[in-house]
């Protein structure tokens, strides 16, 4: 401190005062007025802020803020009008001016004009920061911006904002079509209209927004209208792609960031969402090509393009659905045809040449929608729902898909297996499992499979144990424990059977037992089969049996008697095979037949090897079935390669008079000959089995909807009716649908047999009886 | 306090100048505590082209105590925790109307 100055501690000093009691207001406004004209003609550095600041703070401090803020705006708005204004329509009317001269012009003024603003508000500050605070007044600042929209760009129904606005659209689309443009240009006039104030936002917002939308808005159209007319898809895609990409560097370098979404909202909505069906559905160059070839950049793009306007894909979905639902039908037309025009062809296909290609075909297209959906989908859950559905759909609109799969897994077992890798058919599995799963009535399915599984496991020659078992694990993973259990007890029978076989083997082959069999050295494998497990017809035959096998299947009857009591024993000649030598001239051939031929030679012809017999006199003596009797004649007396007889007339006919002898003349290259029964392969059904087949189903259904039922009553004791129906349909949703009248049906039916009763009060309530 | 234009950096001090002609040579950083000050110089007027700010309406006493009070200000900005500042009573007046003034 000071101690010159020093006055007594005690006393507060009071602030001098200047401009005492007679300050001269409109004096001081007058040389503030004129600072402010200094300031726009750019000579500031001229002026002294401390003056000024002083002038309108001892005008704010004597209340005359008012005043002096009255005056502000009038000198400002004045300036614009009458300097500004007219200068910028001069320029506007010159029609020679290049309209980016004119542009930049606005800039300036614009600039020149928000730079004197700063100035002005700056010495003014203690005008905004006291008065126009208390008055709630906009800023001075801001005032001068307001000033300026409503005297340069407003007035006269927007005319300066409309022509800029215009110029500014013309320039982007030079910009858009690759001319050169000042970008920072444009970026300066949108920020100029972004800084002038509006009500909701800015001038930007309100003017200048939704004019560049509607333009941006027709250009795409425009653009994207042309390129549908290539008709090429390819060519859409790409270059949209591109266009939205580019729209977006060029934009980012002059739009505001809030029009941004709505620019890209624009871009979806013309360029995809109201043309992306109309790209879907191109002949070439469309979907269906590009799904056809994998085209995997045009498939990927387009769920890149089509996520954009909707991340479920419906439009993609539904087209999918359309394509695959068409492929089915076309596949179903075109193997129809050919199965209908089978027999007619010379060469005569097996119906299950057309089976193999309708499942392959099936295959191959879930292949291609698997690849495409990993490479190009990004595996997307609700295309892959889809995808499974319409699989689902065109293989159960095909009424026989059961029987289709099942022979086709039946040829594959038996012919393809053996030229394929391990890893080959661990994939074919993997497919055909994956078709399983999209039956609905696999009860169905199963019922053939069975048939041709039994008659798989019966062949004594078949190694296919592994994949079998391999493939029944694999429908247990899809389809649970119940719905292979009938299938794996048809394994056991198979392995228990070969156990037994192999002890009573051992026991044929001890010195006591010889006797019986002539002293003659056979082996025999039997297969015990459950009768309720097996496909098989249960069929009590009287066929004689020659005395060779008949001492031999007495003696089995017996050691199985030994091991299992209370079981009733069947044979079952129309299955299996004999080995047999025969001698013929000087050669002895080795001779697999069926069981009914080796019945038929050894019990006619072992004995005297030049009788004869007729057909009629063969049947009477062995009470072979008619039908089995005939099948067994032609293979061993018609088909070429196995005639071990001889029948005359020699035809294909087998008539009850013809007569059959040892054909002694029989030779052949091989030693090992293996007689083929007439259709031993799979075929496809023909109509009649086929609605033989259903009623077995429907049959079997009837009592699973019951099985069902009662499972439910048991546990439940009691439920409603809606419930139990319910219950019952989940239950045996992996069997088939039931229809709703069956379980109403078999209700009815559980009610009359008393396996349950309804309440007595509410009609609708069932009660389980024990 | 020298009248001599002392050779001093131009982008970093500025010259306040009293009522009574002391000049205060203090740093612009801590100047611009004062939003007063900041103003005068930002903007192109004639102080920010010379360094040199005249304040007709403080004296050198007054000014002293206010430069005190800057640095002060400039020095515990942002802390909580901070030393009282001396205001000598007979000052507190006038030091009000200059806080007012320099918006500080």
């Amino acid at each position: 401190m000071l101690g010159g100055n020093e006055i007594r501690k005690s006393k507060i000093r009071t602030p001098k005062k200047t401009f005492l009691s007679q300050v001269d207001y409109e004096k001081s406004w007058e040389q503030l007025d004129e600072a402010i004209k200094q300031i726009y003609q750019k000579n500031a550095s001229t002026l002294s802020f401390e003056e000024l600041y002083r002038k309108t703070y001892n005008l704010v401090l004597r209340k005359q803020g008012k005043f002096l803020y009255d005056n502000i705006y009038n000198s400002i708005k004045s300036h614009l009008e009458n300097d500004v204004q007219p200068r910028i329509i001069q320029f506007m009317e010159d029609d020679q001016i290049d309209k980016f001269v004119l542009l930049q012009k606005m800039s300036t003024e614009l600039n020149d004009h928000l730079l004197s603003m700063r100035m002005i508000s700056d010495f003014a500050m203690y005008l905004d920061r006291v008065y126009v605070k208390e008055a709630h007044l906009p800023l001075i600042y801001d005032t001068g911006l307001q000033l300026f929209r409503d005297y340069v760009i407003l007035p006269n129904d927007n005319k300066v904002g409309k022509k800029v606005i215009k110029l500014l659209l013309q320039s982007i689309d030079e910009i858009r079509s690759n001319k050169i443009v000042d970008k920072f240009l444009i970026k300066n006039i949108i920020f100029m209209f972004e800084s002038l104030p509006d009500e909701a936002g800015s001038y930007y917002d309100t003017y200048v927004e939704p004019d560049f939308l509607e333009d941006s808005r027709l250009y795409f159209e425009k653009v994207s209208s042309e390129l549908l007319l290539e008709q090429n898809g390819s060519l859409y895609i790409s270059n949209i792609i591109r266009l939205i990409e580019e729209e977006k560097n060029r934009t980012a370098l002059y739009l505001p960031l809030s029009t941004l979404p709505k620019l890209v909202e624009l871009m979806d909505k013309a360029l995809i969402a109201t043309k992306i069906e109309t790209v879907l559905a191109f002949e070439n160059e469309g979907l269906s090509k590009w799904v056809a070839e994998e085209s995997e950049f045009e498939l990927n793009s387009l769920y890149k393009l089509i996520g954009r306007i909707d991340n479920e894909y419906h439009i993609l979905r539904t087209h999918l659905k359309r394509l695959l639902i068409s492929f089915g039908e076309a596949l179903d037309d075109s193997t129809n045809k050919a199965i209908a025009d089978g027999p007619e062809t010379p060469k005569k296909k097996a119906t299950t040449h057309f089976v193999t290609i309708w499942i392959e075909s099936i295959l191959n297209q879930r292949g291609v929608y698997e690849r495409i959906l990993q490479n190009c989908f990004n595996r997307d859950v609700n295309i892959c729902k889809t995808i499974d559905a319409s699989f689902a759909l065109i293989l159960n609109a095909n009424k026989r898909i059961s029987e289709y799969l099942s022979l086709y897994i039946d040829h594959f077992i038996k012919q393809s297996l053996k030229e394929k890798s391990e890893n080959e058919s661990e994939e074919i599995l993997n497919k055909v499992v994956a078709i399983f799963s999209f039956i609905h009535d696999k009860d169905v399915f199963e019922k053939y499979y069975k048939n041709h599984l039994a008659k798989r496991l019966l062949n004594p020659k078949s190694n296919s144990y592994d994949i079998e078992r391999n493939l029944i694990s694999k429908f247990k993973s899809v389809a649970g424990e119940t719905f292979v259990s009938k299938l794996s007890s048809m394994f056991r029978d198979i392995n228990i059977s070969k156990e037994e076989s192999k002890q009573f083997q051992e026991q044929l082959q001890q010195e006591d037992v010889l006797p019986l069999n002539n002293n003659k050295k056979v082996s025999m494998d039997v297969n015990v089969l459950t009768h309720l497990i097996w496909p098989l017809p249960l069929t009590e035959t009287n066929v004689r049996f020659p005395e060779i096998l008949f001492n031999l299947k007495e003696q089995y009857a017996a050691f199985y008697a030994q091991k299992h009591q209370n079981r009733r024993f069947n044979w079952a000649p129309n299955f299996g095979t004999v080995d047999m030598r025969m001698t013929y001239g000087r050669r002895t051939y080795e001779v697999n037949m069926p069981t009914y031929s080796a019945i038929i030679i050894l019990a006619l012809f072992s004995t005297d090897y030049k009788a004869q017999y007729t057909y009629e006199q063969i049947h009477q003596e062995l009470q072979i079935p008619e039908n089995d009797l005939k099948r067994q004649l032609l293979s061993i007396s018609v088909a070429p390669k196995t005639r071990l007889l001889v029948k005359r007339p020699m035809s294909k006919e087998i008539n009850t008079e013809d007569i059959f002898q040892i054909n002694e003349k029989f030779q052949s290259p091989q030693i090992k000959i293996k007689v083929l029964t007439v259709s031993t392969a799979s075929k496809l059904e023909n109509d009649q089995q086929r609605s033989s087949t259903l009623t077995e189903v429907n049959k079997d259904r009837k009592f699973e909807t019951d099985a069902a039922i009662v499972r439910i009553m048991k546990a439940r004791k009691t439920l409603t009716h809606n419930n139990l129906m319910n219950e019952t349909i989940k239950q045996l949703a992996n069997r088939f649908s039931p229809p709703p009248s069956l379980i109403k049906q078999r209700i009815e039916s559980l009610l009359e047999k008393e396996y349950m009763e309804r309440d007595s009060e509410e009609r609708n309530l069932y009660h389980y009886l024990a | 306090m020298s009248d001599e234009e002392e050779d001093f950096d131009k982008e970093e001090f500025v010259t306040l100048i009293s009522s009574d002609g002391f000049k205060f040579i203090i740093s612009k950083e801590i100047a611009e505590v004062s939003g007063t000050l900041r103003n005068m110089l930002g903007t192109s007027f004639q102080e920010a082209e010379s360094n040199r700010i005249t304040l007709h309406e403080i004296d050198g006493v007054l000014m002293e105590k206010i430069i005190q009070y800057l640095h002060y200000n400039f020095q515990y900005k942002d802390q909580v925790d901070v030393p009282e500042f001396d205001i000598p009573t007979e000052m507190a007046l006038e030091l009000l109307v200059a806080a007012d003034f320099l918006d500080v």
